[in-house]
């Protein structure tokens, strides 16, 4: 008996240790790529200045109510590097709170969509050929043949412009992605022998679905996640290009664009400078998510 | 079969390149040689605002309608700039001795574009035409006008159900329409108005039936309306007057500027950014101030918590900033001191106006049945999308609102939704943004669009007043004939309604314009040099009165 | 063969179907009175209650719905409440301006795509690499609309030599229709200066809509050609001395265009998502500016309509893709396409 439990210790240990070389080697081969690392820094750059905005900015404050007619469209100089806009408030304090917006857009419509779509496909994937995976199917057909951007739009109109609204709105045709991609993988995973073989000692469809062919499709998963938060980082600054985000006096950077492009080109930092942030952000997402696919691809 | 698809795709990609890289070469747009036979397209004038513009004026009423409707159609009487009315196509009129029925008398030498004579029977004809479908202007006659019919060719009669002091003032928005072309293109497929079917309200979307200045040469709906010159104008011609007149959909400031200097647009719409105006003026654009006949309201809903209780709505009438509004925001506007606009007639010069006292609006807030409540201290603003600087107000007004704690959510709306959402009380915002000018000048109009029971529901009030005593006042004054007697009603009006405080009267509309160096626009002249010129909506861009020098362009 | 196409022939009437219902719902469950906004706030009540009768506004939603759909078959949507005129009408009006950009965009998208992503591929590990490589980032990190700002600027502003707004210029008569295209049209009836124009109108939305995807395909195709030219049967063919450019196009391309391909319909739908928001910036009159008008002024039949007719738009665009993808790709060709 207390051989067994040193054996399953020793064993917990040595799985321990063989997951922290694996993250090890994994670091490793993503360190290698150096475009990869710097999307991680940029990433976590950016998710510092979100977080610790009250701390980082010269005029935190300038988020929230506030105006400054004396200091409208001052260009970027010591005082305010990314200059103020049409009321004074500083916007590159603006641009950092911002940036906690799209993140939330990002992890949230994530967070909403991946369970979700997961789900779905596991459950079309793994019973391929009968009607609820048709049905399933169908569904993602009907919610795909509208761009994911219009019917963001369609939904905003009705709903009231807040962040989670639009959130929904990005949610409501997104999960369709995850669905498809996990559809694809678990109908070939299923043949796997390992499933069949589960099958064969009467596991139960839910232990089949989530313990034998989820772990398998994390890898992918995880990919498109990194490579979706810059894509509905980009959906998003989009609708609050049109009013349908956040509202103010909450920045949101695409409607920073929306509110500066009227100034350029003479004010040009007020649409420039957020425009710069929303590149600067999808860019590390872009590149940190190559990095991590290759880092995957290659391990197989 | 391989090669065979390989050679196409080949060829293929080469096309698209061959075409990407020709899209790559700048080229001039518009050469002047392959233009040349619409060279008197060049003499044009072209403003672009709200959209879509209605050219029937039995439907439309913004202003781009109220354009279009100016330059297209003849109203009965005219506006001069000083706001009294004078003759035109009813050449004279008496009225009754009980006021109530007025005579016209019809000019027999108006041509409609289709060639014909206007007759006393078409005014009659488009009154009741107004009346019937009961859109646009019919508001200002709905109610007022009893019977509207013409004894002879030459003679229109009106009867009214009550005195209506300004009437004669009003019949600047009535257009005479031509009866037998409306009546040959109606739709009889729909019985929307019986037997007048559609009243021809599918055909004149994009035709005209009038006698105006100009008559329509494209309607494009979502678009743009082209009018080009009608030479058989009653009025005649004067030299370089624009041959061409387009109302386009252009609003976006940035469009607006960019074509602005592309000498796209003549003249740049009101209520753009003021560093729009810089820009224009850079370029060499003239750029004016029209004075204020209406004025930049905060309109309180004064049936929903807790702009409901009055001295929570005085606390915020303190607790704005108008001081720094026409310092920074609208640089050269007027305070306003209540709801009639200083230069109206009827206005009471007595009110002392509200001011920006954050201690004053503490006290009024103590004194307000929610005091104790701050849990209501919620107030919700819906501001123009239509109108960028009104951001620019409610972002001051937010940040001056949270130095007394309360809450101020902002929402960008389009004014369509700002019309819906006024339908009823629950849906109407605590306080909305909202740019208002009288139909016609006089204190009479304010009150009985603004703050009457009538115009609740609409846009135009959003107050939801609804007293009753209010209602009073108001029709007792307007059916006053006596000028002077009804000067003194009106003042008393609207020291009662400043009382109530159901509005922040921000301040006097003096809307800026810009007009290009080769157009001439009286309008324009006159707002440069401050000589008080007064006109209702759309009678300022009356492009007859205009020039267009092509050789200066 | 036949009967695998007729099945997916099937598929797309469901989805058809589906598309409807999701229309539908999200078209009336908006808050607020369309008759109203549709007459304005100054008409009588009697008159609004007449219109939201006469559009069924009155009954419950699945009759309403059922209203809808019969009519909506014989492609009567209803009017718009904007213009006053059948949403059919509209749609006839504007959709070709908005294919006509598409078009052009999805052109360029693909021919400049392919040919970055091959020189991409030839030059991997070069300077031209490493600058094609910047490049497909810059596109992919900015909404088509800040593009549209950007080039709008340089080209239309501070360098005038693109127009910045409409279809043709001022003058210009539209030409006779016959696809509605301007560009066509203009070409039809023999008048080169009216295509010009009508062409240059197009360049900067085009441009501006395309950035996102020149960078997707670019990236695509160089990354399946580089993996490509790495497995055996490449190595095998240029040990048989295939000349370079034959093994380019021949071996290497053609199976390396599927991935790209496939994807081509996200960039289109990415196209037309885009044009919603820059057809409004350039004032350029189609579809997606009126669809953008009708949403912000809740003009349900004409969001309806809209929505319907790009998801048709966009259905045929995919099944042009699945024939396309079927015809390069011999798996997909022999099983017929499973799903």
């Amino acid at each position: 008996m207390a051989n067994a439990n040193d054996k399953a210790n020793c064993q917990g240990t040595v799985v321990k240790r063989d997951k922290f070389i694996q993250l090890k080697r994994a670091w490793y081969k993503f360190s290698l790529n150096k475009t990869s690392v710097i999307g991680l820094v940029i990433v976590v750059a950016v998710a510092i200045c979100a977080i610790f905005q009250p701390w980082l900015a010269p005029y935190p404050h300038h988020a929230g109510e506030f105006v400054d007619f004396a200091n409208v469209n001052c260009p970027p100089c010591k005082e305010h590097w990314c200059g103020t806009d049409g009321v004074g408030r500083d916007i590159l304090s603006r641009i950092m709170y911002a940036f906690r917006g799209a993140f939330t857009l990002g992890l949230g419509c994530l967070a909403l969509v991946v369970p979700f779509g997961v789900v779905m496909g596991l459950i079309a994937g793994y019973h391929k050929g009968q009607w609820i995976s048709t049905f399933i199917m169908r569904v993602t057909d009907v919610f795909l043949s509208i761009p994911p951007l219009i019917m963001a739009l369609c939904v905003c109109a009705i709903l009231r412009p807040t962040l989670f609204n639009s959130l929904l709105a990005v949610s409501v045709s997104w999960w369709t992605w995850y669905c498809r991609l996990v559809y694809s993988m678990t109908s070939s995973l299923r043949n796997e022998m390992y499933v069949k073989s589960a099958e064969l000692t009467g596991a139960s469809t839910a232990h089949i679905l989530f313990r034998e062919i989820l772990p398998n499709c994390f890898g992918a998963v995880f990919t498109k996640m990194t490579l979706d938060m810059g894509w509905i980082i980009l959906t998003g600054a989009s609708l609050g290009f049109v009013g349908m985000g956040e509202q103010p006096p909450i920045p949101s950077l695409g409607t920073m664009v929306a509110d500066g492009a009227k100034y350029i080109p003479g004010q040009w930092w007020i649409s420039i400078c957020p425009a710069l942030a929303i590149m600067i952000i999808v860019l590390g997402f872009n590149l940190l998510g190559d990095g991590v696919k290759d880092m995957l691809s290659s391990e197989e | 079969m391989t090669r065979k698809t390989l050679t196409i795709m080949a060829m293929l990609l080469c096309t698209c390149l061959i075409i990407g890289l020709a899209g790559c070469t700048p080229k001039a747009p518009d050469p002047q040689g392959e233009l040349s036979a619409h060279d008197d397209m060049e003499s044009i004038i072209r403003f672009g605002r709200d959209w879509p513009t209605y050219i029937d004026p039995g439907v439309g009423s913004s202003y781009t309608c109220q354009v279009a409707h100016a330059n297209l159609y003849d109203p009965l009487v005219f506006p001069n700039t000083d706001g009294t009315v004078r003759p035109h196509v009813a050449s004279e009129w008496t009225v009754s001795e009980d006021g109530l029925t007025y005579t016209f008398k019809i000019r027999q030498d108006i041509k409609f574009h289709s060639g014909n004579l206007l007759k006393a029977s078409d005014v009659a004809f488009s009154m009741n035409r107004l009346l019937t479908i009961g859109e646009g202007f019919s508001h200002l006659y709905h109610g007022v006008v009893k019977e509207c019919y013409a004894p002879d060719d030459e003679t229109v009669v009106m009867e009214l159900n009550y005195t209506f002091g300004p009437f004669a003032n009003s019949l600047v928005r009535f257009y005479i329409l031509e009866e037998d072309l409306v009546m040959a293109n109606i739709d009889k497929s729909v019985d929307t108005y019986g037997e007048y079917g559609d009243y021809g309200k599918t055909w004149l979307l994009t035709n005209d039936a009038g006698s105006g200045p100009y008559k329509v040469k494209e309607v494009r709906l979502e678009e743009y309306v082209m009018g080009e010159r009608f030479d058989d104008y009653f009025l005649g011609w004067e030299e370089n007057a624009p041959k061409n007149f387009m109302v386009t959909n252009l609003n976006d400031p940035v469009a607006q500027r960019t074509a602005f200097a592309n000498k796209e647009l003549e003249i740049a719409r009101d209520n753009l950014p003021q560093e729009t105006y810089a820009e224009i003026e850079k370029m060499g654009g003239l750029v004016v101030t029209k004075s204020a006949t209406g004025g930049w309201n905060m309109m309180l809903n004064t049936k929903n918590a807790p702009t409901d209780c009055v001295y929570f709505r005085k606390a915020l009438a303190y607790a704005f900033d108008y001081d720094t509004l026409v310092a920074s925001i609208l640089p050269g506007s007027a305070k306003s001191t209540g709801p009639v606009a200083s230069v109206l007639f009827g206005k009471n010069h007595d009110l002392p106006g509200y001011e920006y006292n954050l201690d004053k609006a503490r006290e009024m807030l103590s004194k307000s049945k929610y005091a104790n409540d701050p849990d209501k201290w919620f107030v919700s603003l819906a501001w123009c999308a239509e109108v960028p600087e009104q951001e620019k107000m409610s972002l001051m007004f937010q940040a001056s609102l949270k130095e007394l704690g309360i809450t101020l959510e902002i929402t960008k709306t389009p004014f369509s939704v700002m019309t819906a959402n006024a339908q009823t009380i629950e849906t109407t915002p605590n306080a909305s943004i909202v740019l208002w000018s009288p139909s016609f000048l006089e204190a009479g109009d304010v009150f009985k669009s603004r703050y009457h029971s009538a115009s609740t529901g609409s846009w135009e009030q959003m107050e939801w007043l609804l007293d009753e005593e209010l209602d009073a006042m108001i029709d007792d004054a307007l059916s006053t004939v006596d000028n002077d007697e009804r000067g003194r009603k009106y003042r008393a009006i609207e020291e009662y309604i400043f009382d109530l405080c159901p509005t922040i009267w921000m301040c006097a509309n003096d809307s800026k314009f810009a007009v290009q160096p080769y157009v001439e626009w009286p309008i324009a002249t006159y707002y440069k040099e401050n000589v008080p010129a007064l006109m209702p909506g759309g009678f300022d861009l009356y492009f007859r009165d205009c020039k267009v020098f092509l050789d200066k362009k | 063969m036949i009967l695998t196409w007729l099945k997916r022939l099937g598929t797309y009437l469901f989805v058809l179907l589906g598309l409807s219902v999701l229309i539908f719902i999200i078209s009336r469950v908006a808050p607020g009175d369309p008759a109203r906004i549709a007459l304005g706030p100054r008409a009588p009540e009697s008159v609004v209650q007449a219109l939201r009768e006469k559009m069924n506004l009155d009954k419950p939603y699945v009759v309403q719905y059922f209203l809808w759909l019969n009519d909506a078959i014989r492609l009567d949507l209803g009017d718009s409440l904007q213009s006053r005129r059948p949403v059919i009408e509209d749609i006839k009006e504007y959709l070709p301006a908005t294919l006509e950009i598409v078009i052009i965009a999805g052109i360029w998208m693909i021919a400049w795509g392919l040919l970055l992503g091959i020189l991409a591929a030839k030059f991997t590990g070069t300077w031209l690499d490493g600058v094609i490589r910047v490049f497909s980032y810059l596109g992919v990190v900015a909404p088509a609309f800040v593009w549209s700002i950007i080039l709008m600027l340089v080209f239309a502003y501070v360098i005038p030599v693109f127009p910045s707004s409409g279809r043709i210029s001022l003058g210009m008569a539209p030409p006779p229709r016959v696809t509605g295209m301007y560009t066509i049209d203009y070409l039809l009836a023999g008048n080169f200066a009216g295509f010009k124009d009508a062409f240059v109108h197009l360049i900067l939305p085009a441009i501006g809509l395309t950035f996102g995807g020149i960078a997707q395909s670019a990236r695509i195709t160089r990354g399946t050609m580089v993996e490509n030219s790495r497995k055996d049967y490449i190595l095998a063919e240029r040990a048989y001395g295939i000349p370079e450019r034959k093994m380019l196009f021949k071996y290497l391309l053609k199976p390396s265009l599927i991935p790209t391909v496939s994807v081509t319909s996200l960039d289109i739908a990415s196209i037309f998502g885009g044009a919603f928001l820059v057809e409004q910036l350039y004032n350029y009159p189609g579809l997606a500016r009126y669809g953008m008008q009708a949403v912000l002024n809740k003009d349900l039949n004409a969001i309806a309509g809209v929505a319907m007719v790009l998801g048709c738009v966009f259905m045929i665009v995919n099944i042009i893709i699945d024939i396309i993808v079927a015809r390069l790709d011999p798996r997909v060709r022999m099983l017929g396409g499973e799903n």
